[in-house]
């Protein structure tokens, strides 16, 4: 795929198809992408409808911390 | 202890005053996101399948037909079209998210540094108000086929207008609170917000004026181009993420910045360099060279900030990775201030006249606009978000699952992009 940029018998239309495979690609990483954001969303719009935690017990960690001083976020 | 009840309250009056107003921001900001991460797959998806939408017709025609007036198939056609669909992705995600995200976090910084209330929330809210519907006439315009056509400024004048209102409402505000802010250290993240608040209306009011207002002609209008699109990203959006970034990291790991010395130097480095880099994005233009030379030396300068700050970012956090395992602030920082090291010397490196010759006008330069404004920006805004909402709301987060879908999502699918995009782009160039 990879031709010499100077190289005349490489058509325009050429180097158009040969970014048809990427460009899928990246199609895929924006939908996973959108996954990402609508959960975000539902999550923002959850705290907005007050359904958030009010239970004292500290903020919502990804995993347990290892010594109960270092949780502040 | 009666300082530490003093503090508690000057912190819950402070985050009282910015409830309205900051949670404004972040609602909108996140409509947008996903309106405009919908505008972006959308146009992604149509350079591969460019009858998308259109191949639809048939059956959803017959259907919209039904219910609607004539034309109205033809209609979201048209407005579905590439050139109508990218700027509104554009301007969805750059003035309809990133801009309000990085005011309502700026607001809420000033007032937690300054250790002031915001005065007048509701002038503050109403102003959001006024750049969302500014938001809504820019992108009907975009999509009614209206686009200025002219990179980062497509929306019409009047919108910018309304947007430059608003955005001069909200920043006299912030600029009021650190007129009156406490005594004491002024952090960092202050100068960063303080110039950003500066930098963008000079930036945004001077593009309006030599593109709109009285055009200047020529390739004179390209030069104003790029001044302005560099630098929207480098002196707007830029500080922002760096100053919630130099306020998170030391906050949530809970020891001060690495080097007081090495914040200033790299403020004042970036402040110098930035603003000259717009004219790489016209290497090969009919342009003076020593206009163009200039802007790749200024370029390649901005290695020096970038790298003192991943320095003193790096130092900071140094002996405390374990924390990213369990804070969602911290993992969604640190993401941003590391692609924020990669995308700048990315950027450098993409001003070399050799490596432009190839990459220049190919899908690798989108690439690098993603790992920017997205892999660093966004991400660090989603970290903040992330802090503050708690903060204003006196509630936590709902699930950490959510937040774990969100963050695996999102890194992997902009690596994954940014990575797609860079070898398809050098293979087309």
């Amino acid at each position: 795929m990879l031709q010499h940029p100077e190289n005349p018998t490489n058509t325009f239309s050429n180097i158009v198809e040969a970014t048809k495979p990427w460009l899928r690609g990246r199609t895929i990483s924006g939908v996973l992408i959108l996954v990402g954001h609508l959960a975000f969303a539902y999550h923002f719009v959850l705290m907005l409808l007050k359904f958030g935690r009010a239970d004292g017990v500290g903020p919502t960690l990804l995993a347990k911390p290892e010594s109960a001083a270092e949780a502040s976020s | 202890m009666p300082g530490d009840a003093a503090d508690a309250l000057e912190r819950a009056q402070v985050d009282a005053s910015c409830r309205v107003p900051v949670m404004l921001f972040f609602a909108s900001a996140v409509f947008w996101l996903v309106v405009g991460t919908l505008f972006g797959l959308i146009a992604s998806y149509k350079l591969h399948n460019p009858l998308f939408i259109i191949e639809l017709s048939p059956w959803l025609s017959s259907l919209l037909e039904k219910f609607s007036p004539a034309g109205t198939v033809e209609l979201i056609n048209a407005s579905l079209t590439f050139g109508r669909i990218r700027p509104a992705h554009l301007n969805a995600v750059a003035y309809g998210w990133a801009a309000p995200v990085g005011l309502g976090v700026a607001v809420w910084l000033m007032a937690r540094l300054c250790r002031v209330p915001l005065r007048f929330p509701l002038l503050v809210s109403a102003a959001g108000v006024l750049w969302n519907i500014g938001m809504f006439v820019g992108i009907g315009v975009l999509l009614s086929g209206g686009s200025t056509s002219i990179e980062w400024l497509e929306f019409p004048p009047f919108v910018s207008f309304i947007l430059f209102l608003s955005f001069a409402l909200i920043s006299i505000w912030a600029v009021d609170m650190f007129v009156h802010r406490k005594p004491g250290h002024v952090y960092v993240s202050q100068w960063y917000i303080m110039a950003a608040l500066f930098w963008f209306p000079w930036l945004y009011g001077t593009a309006n004026m030599l593109i709109q207002l009285i055009p200047a002609q020529g390739s004179v209008q390209a030069i104003v181009n790029w001044w302005y699109g560099h630098n929207a990203l480098g002196l707007w959006f830029t500080p922002l993420g760096l100053a919630a970034a130099y306020y998170m990291i030391p906050k949530v790991i809970g020891r001060p910045v690495y080097s007081y010395y090495l914040s200033a130097f790299g403020f004042w480095a970036l402040a110098l360099f930035y603003s000259w880099n717009g004219g790489h994005h016209l290497i090969g233009g009919p342009l003076p060279a020593w206009l163009i030379t200039s802007s790749i030396v200024a370029s390649v300068m901005m290695v020096i900030p970038v790298v003192v700050t991943a320095i003193n970012h790096h130092m900071t956090m140094k002996g405390n990775f374990q924390v990213l395992r369990y804070s969602p602030t911290l993992r969604f920082v640190v993401f941003g201030a590391m692609s924020y090291t990669l995308a700048s010397l990315q950027g450098s490196s993409m001003a070399f006249r050799d490596l432009n010759t190839v990459t220049h006008f190919t899908h690798y330069t989108i690439g690098h606009s993603h790992l920017g404004l997205y892999a660093f920006y966004t991400m660090i805004m989603f970290g903040c978000i992330y802090y503050i909402v708690p903060r204003l709301l006196g509630r936590e987060w709902v699930s950490a699952r959510l937040i774990k879908i969100h963050f695996w999502t999102c890194a992997y699918g902009i690596v994954a992009m940014v990575l797609i995009l860079s070898v398809g782009g050098v293979i087309q160039g």
